[in-house]
C-alpha cells in the first residue's frame, strides 16, 4: 500500500487543529505526502504554488470555504484533481453544492480516519 | 471628623448641593483608584487566561502527534514501532503528572472524540482510560457544584466509560435539573439497560427534548434490543407513560393493544393524543369503540384527534356516530373535522352545500333541448347511492379475504354471512386415492367428492397470503369460491386410460430445471481403508502361477536408501534344491525363503541387501559342510513355509507330507540355519535404518544446532556414502562451504563458529573465555580466523585467548593438565579479566551460623534499630519494663 501511495501529494484543509494532525498522521503513515492548511487563505496560496494530487478539504473553514475551493479548483484553475469534502452531520445543502460544484466524494462528521483512506485509494484508483 | 465647609455661593435658583471640593477631589481619585485596580485585574486576568490558552495550544500542539501515535499504533508493527510507543507512553505518562497537562490530554481526547468514529474512536476510548483519565472524572462527580458533577458525568458519557454506569445512576433522581438530564442520558447511553433502570427509578418530569434526546441515544446504540416498552404503561409517573408510548410508537412495539385502549380514557391529554397517535399507528380498530365513548369528554383538540383517527379505522357503521357530531356539536373544526371523516370513510356521501345556488330558477332558451332524467335513471342513482355503505363494507371484506376476481364478488355476499375471512388448511394425506372413471372425471369432477359446503371448516382470518395468477383463475371452477381455500383435500383423482387418454407426447410438463450445485458435486466421501468391504473369489492357483505370481511381486520398502552395491551369491546346491524364492526384508527380519516344490531345476536369484558395501560370494568350496545350528529360525517363518507347503500341495499334486517330507523339511531348515550363521556380518538393518532416519529428519526439521551431532555421526561413520551425506547436511546448515573447505584442508568444524554468527560483541567477548576454557584445536583454528576480526575487541582478545588456548593443549598434550580440567578462575586472571561481580545477597542471608545467640540478636538488633516504627519501640519498651521489673 505504501508504495502506491509513496509519491502521492495530498493537500490537506481542516481549520481544526488536532483532527487535523490526526488525519495527517494516518494519511502520512499510508504512505501520502500530506501539506497541512489550517484555513482558506493558505490552502489558496498551496493551491497557486501548485497542485496536488488530490484534496480533502473541510466545508466550514476560515477565509475560504470547501465549497469555494471545489469552484476554484474546477473553474479557476480549471484542474480535475480528485477533491474530498468533509462536512458536518445535517450538512446536507452545502454537500450538494459541492458536488453540483465538481467534488468528487464525501465524509461527514465524526470521520473514520480508515474510511477516509479507503475513499480516497478508490478515488486514486479512478484517477 | 473633619467638617468641610463650603468654598462657594449658591447663585443658582436650582439648589445645588453643599459638597467641599476637596470631598470631591477625594471621591475622584478613590474612583480612579478603583478604576485602575479594576483595569490592572482585568489585564492581569486577561494575560493570565491568554498565556494560559498559548500554552495549552502549544501543548496540544506537542502532543497531538503522540495522541496520534497512541490511535493509531498497530501492534503488528516494527519493533522500532513499539519501542517508539513504549516510550511515547512513559513519557505521556510522566505528562500526567503535571495537573494542568493531565487537563490538557483529556481536553485533546474529549475533542478528538467529536471528531473521530470507527475504530479511532475506540482507540480514543480505551486510551482515556488506559491513562486513567476517568478517574478525573469521577472526582469531578464529588463536586458540591453542579456544573463540575455535569461536567464530569458528560466527560464518562462522551467516552463511554461502562464501569461509571453505577456510580451514575445515583444521579437520576437529583434535584438539580442539569445534573439529571446528563445523568439520564448517561445512563442510558452506557448501558443497554439503563432504559429499563431509568423508566423504572425517574420520578421526575421527562420533557419532551429530553425524550427527543434519550430516542436519539437509544437509535444511535448498536446492538440495542429494546425492551417491552409496554411494562411502563401502568407507571405512576405520567411522563414515564407518555415516553413508553412514543417508545411503544418508534419501536413499532404493537403488543400492548389493550393498555393503549385503556389510556385513552386517561386524563391527561398528551397521554390521551399519544394513545390515539398508536391507535392510529397500529390500526387498532378495535378501540374504535372507546373513542366514541370518550369523545364526548374530551377537549377540542383530543376530539379532533379521535376523529381523525375514526377517519383512518373507522367503517361505514360508525358514519351514525360521524353525523351526530355534526348535529350536537357546535364547534366548527371539531364538525368540519366529522364531515372530513364522514367522506373518508365513505367518499363524496357528504357533498357541498354552502355557497351553492338553486339551478331551478334558471331560465334555459328554448331552442336548447333539455335532457331531465328519466325516472329508471333516477331509481339506479338512487339505488346506487343507498348501497354505497354496503359495498363499502363489501370492499373492506374483500380486502381482509383477499378476493381479487370481480366475478366471485356475488358469491362472497351469500358466504359472507357465515364466512368473514376465509382460509381453509387441509391435509390431503389421509384422503384415499380415488381413480373416477374418464366421464365422471371430465364432466362432472365436483359431483365425485362431497360439497365443500358439507364441510366443517374453521375459519382463519388471512390476509396477503393468496395471490392468484391467471392459469389459476382460468382452471378455478366459476362456481366455486375464489378464495383463499387451500384444495388439497381433495382427493387426486387419476383419470383412468381410456380411448380418450392423451398421447404422452401431447401432455405439457411442468418442470424446474434444477442446476446441480457445484457443491454436490464436488462432494467426496472419505473411506477408510479398514471399512472398505472387498469381495475377492478365492482362487487356488497351481503352483506355476504361484511362481510366476511370486516372481512378479515388487516389494516397495520405504525408507531404504538405494544403493548400488548388490549382493550376489549362489546358493549351495543342496540349499538351491530346496529353495524356490527369496523374499528380502529391510525391517531387520530374515530373509523369506519359499521352498521348491518340484526341484526340477535350480533357480539362481540375487539377493538384495541394502547398505551393504561389499559384494559378497559365497564361496561353496569354503563353506564347512557339517555345521551346527544354533539359531533356531523364526516361528513365523516355519508358519510361512508350513502354509506355503499345504497350499502348494493342495494346488500341485505332489505329496509332502510322511517321513520324506519331514526328513527334508528337517534338512532344509538345517542348511538354511547353517546358511545364516555363515554369512558375513551385516550391518544391522535397523541401524542403517536408524541413521537414515536421523538423517531424513535433520535434514527436514534441522538447522545449525543440529551440526554438533552431525559432527558425531560423522565420526562414528564409516560408510561413504553416509558420510557424504552427512557432509553435505552440515554444508547446508552452515550456509556456507567453509566447512567443506575446513575439512579438505583438515581442520574441523567449531560449535563456536556457528554461536559467534548470531551474537553481539559482548557475548562474542564472553565466548572467547569459555573457547579457552574448554576448546581444542578446532577453535584454536577457529581463534585464528578471528584474528582479523573487524572489531578490535575481539580480535586483541582472540588473540589473547589463542596464546592461552595453545598453552593449555600443550599442557594436555604433555599430560600437565587435565582435559577436563575446571581452572576457570586461573584462565580468567590469565586473560585479565574481572571475574563476574558476586551477586549482592540481600542482607538476610547474610547469617553468620558460627555466632552464638546473644551475638546473633544484638546484631539482628542494631541492624533493625532505625527500621522499627512505634509499634516496635513499644514492644522493646514492655520488655524491657516486663525484663526489669521482674513482673513474672
Amino acid at each position: 500500500m505504501e508504495t502506491n501511495t509513496q509519491r502521492t501529494k495530498l493537500l490537506l484543509a481542516e481549520d481544526d487543529a488536532m483532527l487535523a494532525s490526526l488525519l495527517k498522521f494516518r494519511l502520512e503513515k499510508e504512505g501520502y505526502e500530506v501539506v497541512l492548511c489550517i484555513d482558506g487563505k493558505e490552502m489558496k496560496e498551496e493551491l497557486q504554488r501548485a497542485l496536488p494530487d488530490v484534496i480533502i478539504s473541510d466545508i466550514m473553514m476560515p477565509y475560504f470555504s470547501g465549497i469555494e475551493l471545489v469552484d476554484y479548483v474546477r473553474n479557476d484553475l480549471g484542474s480535475k484533481v480528485p477533491i474530498i469534502i468533509i462536512s458536518s452531520a445535517g450538512n446536507e445543502q452545502n454537500v450538494l453544492s459541492a458536488f453540483d460544484l465538481g467534488a468528487n466524494d464525501f465524509l461527514s462528521k465524526p470521520v473514520s480516519p480508515s474510511e477516509l483512506v479507503v475513499r480516497l485509494q478508490r478515488e486514486m484508483s479512478k484517477a | 471628623m473633619k467638617l468641610y465647609l463650603p468654598t462657594y455661593q449658591a447663585i443658582s435658583l436650582i439648589d445645588a448641593p453643599k459638597i467641599h471640593t476637596d470631598v470631591l477631589w477625594d471621591l475622584t481619585l478613590l474612583f480612579v483608584g478603583i478604576a485602575l485596580v479594576y483595569f490592572v485585574a482585568i489585564f492581569f486576568f486577561r494575560n493570565k487566561i491568554s498565556g494560559n490558552t498559548a500554552k495549552k495550544n502549544a501543548l496540544k500542539t506537542k502532543l497531538s502527534p503522540m495522541i496520534s501515535e497512541f490511535i493509531f499504533y498497530d501492534e503488528t508493527g516494527t519493533k522500532e514501532e513499539k519501542s517508539l510507543y513504549i516510550n511515547l507512553k512513559v513519557k505521556v505518562r510522566n505528562m500526567l503528572k503535571d495537573d494542568f497537562k493531565r487537563r490538557t490530554i483529556s481536553e485533546i481526547l474529549l475533542e478528538l472524540r467529536k471528531d473521530v468514529s470507527g475504530a479511532a474512536q475506540k482507540k480514543l476510548f480505551e486510551l482515556f482510560q488506559d491513562l486513567e483519565l476517568h478517574q478525573d472524572s469521577y472526582k469531578k462527580l464529588e463536586s458540591w457544584r453542579w456544573e463540575v458533577i455535569s461536567s464530569g458525568i458528560q466527560e464518562l458519557t462522551r467516552m463511554e466509560v461502562e464501569e461509571a454506569y453505577s456510580f451514575l445512576t445515583k444521579f437520576i433522581n437529583d434535584k438539580r435539573t442539569t445534573i439529571r438530564k446528563q445523568a439520564e442520558i448517561a445512563v442510558v447511553t452506557l448501558n443497554s439497560e439503563g432504559i429499563g433502570y431509568f423508566l423504572d427509578s425517574t420520578r421526575h418530569k421527562i420533557s419532551e427534548w429530553q425524550q427527543l434526546k434519550l430516542i436519539e441515544v437509544l437509535s444511535n446504540k448498536t446492538d440495542f434490543i429494546p425492551p417491552s416498552f409496554k411494562a411502563w404503561l401502568v407507571s405512576k409517573n405520567k411522563y414515564v407513560v407518555l415516553f413508553a408510548l412514543r417508545l411503544i410508537k418508534y419501536y413499532d412495539q404493537n403488543n400492548a393493544g389493550s393498555s393503549i385502549v385503556e389510556l385513552v380514557k386517561h386524563r391527561d391529554n398528551q397521554i390521551k393524543q399519544e394513545a390515539i397517535d398508536c391507535i392510529k399507528a397500529f390500526h387498532l380498530t378495535v378501540a374504535l369503540p372507546t373513542l366514541k365513548k370518550v369523545f364526548w369528554s374530551c377537549s377540542t383538540e383530543i376530539k379532533i384527534t379521535i376523529l381523525d383517527a375514526i377517519a383512518n379505522l373507522g367503517t361505514p357503521e360508525d358514519v351514525p356516530f360521524l353525523k351526530s357530531i355534526k348535529k350536537k356539536e357546535r364547534n366548527y373544526s371539531v364538525t368540519s373535522k366529522a364531515l372530513g371523516a364522514i367522506n373518508a370513510i365513505i367518499p363524496e356521501s357528504v357533498l357541498p352545500t354552502e355557497g351553492i345556488l338553486s339551478i331551478n330558477d334558471v331560465d334555459i332558451p328554448e331552442d336548447l333541448p333539455v335532457e331531465e332524467p328519466t325516472t329508471q335513471e333516477l331509481d339506479q342513482f338512487e339505488e346506487a347511492s343507498e348501497e354505497i355503505p354496503q359495498t363499502k363494507e363489501l370492499e373492506r371484506l374483500e380486502n381482509e379475504v383477499g378476493i381479487s376476481d370481480s366475478k366471485s364478488k356475488d358469491d362472497v355476499k351469500t358466504e359472507s354471512v357465515h364466512v368473514n375471512a376465509v382460509e381453509v388448511e387441509f391435509s390431503s394425506d389421509f384422503l384415499p386415492l380415488v381413480t373416477p372413471t374418464a366421464d365422471t372425471a371430465v364432466q362432472e369432477p365436483r359431483e365425485t367428492n362431497p360439497s365443500i359446503n358439507d364441510l366443517d371448516v374453521v375459519y382463519e382470518a388471512a390476509y396477503e397470503k393468496y395471490v392468484p395468477d391467471a392459469q389459476e383463475t382460468e382452471l378455478a371452477d366459476p362456481n366455486s369460491l375464489d378464495v383463499i381455500i387451500d384444495l388439497e383435500f381433495l382427493p387426486l383423482v387419476v383419470p383412468s386410460k381410456t380411448s380418450e387418454s392423451k398421447d404422452p407426447i401431447d401432455i405439457e410438463v411442468n418442470f424446474e430445471l434444477v442446476q446441480p450445485i457445484s457443491k454436490e458435486i464436488n462432494h467426496t466421501v472419505e473411506l477408510k481403508v479398514e471399512e472398505i468391504i472387498v469381495i475377492y473369489d478365492v482362487l487356488i492357483p497351481t503352483a506355476a502361477e504361484l511362481e510366476n505370481a511370486l516372481k512378479a511381486i515388487e516389494v516397495d520398502f520405504e525408507k531404504v536408501t538405494p544403493t548400488n552395491v548388490e549382493i550376489s551369491f549362489e546358493l549351495e546346491d543342496e540349499l538351491s534344491q530346496y529353495i524356490d524364492f527369496e523374499i528380502v526384508f529391510n525391517n531387520g527380519e530374515p530373509p523369506l525363503r519359499i521352498p521348491k516344490v518340484e526341484n526340477n531345476e535350480v533357480f539362481d536369484f540375487d539377493v538384495s541387501l541394502n547398505n551393504v558395501e561389499e559384494d559378497l560370494e559365497i564361496d561353496r568350496e569354503t563353506e564347512s559342510p557339517a555345521f551346527t545350528p544354533s539359531v533356531e529360525l523364526p516361528s513365523w517363518l516355519l508358519d510361512e513355509i508350513a502354509n506355503e507347503n499345504q497350499e502348494l500341495t493342495a494346488s500341485s499334486e505332489l505329496v509332502m507330507e510322511g517321513e520324506e517330507w519331514e526328513a527334508k523339511q528337517s534338512q532344509m531348515i538345517d542348511l538354511i540355519q547353517g546358511y545364516i550363521e555363515k554369512l558375513p556380518a551385516v550391518p544391522r538393518q535397523d541401524e542403517l535404518a536408524d541413521t537414515i532416519q536421523l538423517l531424513d529428519d535433520i535434514e527436514l526439521f534441522g538447522d545449525e544446532r543440529e551440526i554438533p551431532l552431525l559432527q558425531e555421526l560423522m565420526e562414528k561413520e564409516d560408510k561413504a556414502q553416509t558420510k557424504k551425506r552427512i557432509d553435505g547436511l552440515m554444508k547446508r546448515f552452515v550456509g556456507t562451504d567453509t566447512y567443506g573447505g575446513g575439512l579438505e584442508n583438515g581442520t574441523t568444524y567449531s560449535v563456536f563458529e556457528e554461536l559467534f554468527r548470531n551474537c553481539d560483541t559482548e557475548s562474542k567477548l564472553i565466548l572467547l573465555d569459555e573457547i579457552v576454557m574448554i576448546g581444542d584445536e578446532k577453535e584454536a583454528a577457529f581463534l585464528e580466523q578471528l584474528l582479523d576480526d573487524p572489531i578490535s575487541e575481539i580480535s586483541t582478545k582472540a588473540a589473547k585467548a589463542l596464546k592461552l588456548l595453545n598453552q593449555r593443549l600443550e599442557r594436555i598434550a604433555s599430560g600437565i593438565e587435565s582435559k577436563d580440567a575446571d581452572e576457570y578462575e586461573r584462565f580468567i586472571n590469565m586473560m585479565d579479566l574481572n571475574p563476574p561481580k558476586q551477586i549482592k545477597e540481600p542482607s538476610y542471608f547474610q547469617i553468620d551460623f558460627e555466632l552464638n545467640r546473644e551475638e546473633e540478636n544484638s546484631k539482628i538488633r542494631q541492624r533493625t534499630k532505625y527500621r522499627k516504627g512505634f509499634g516496635s519501640y513499644f514492644s522493646q519498651f514492655m520488655a524491657k519494663l516486663i525484663k526489669n521489673t521482674n513482673f513474672f
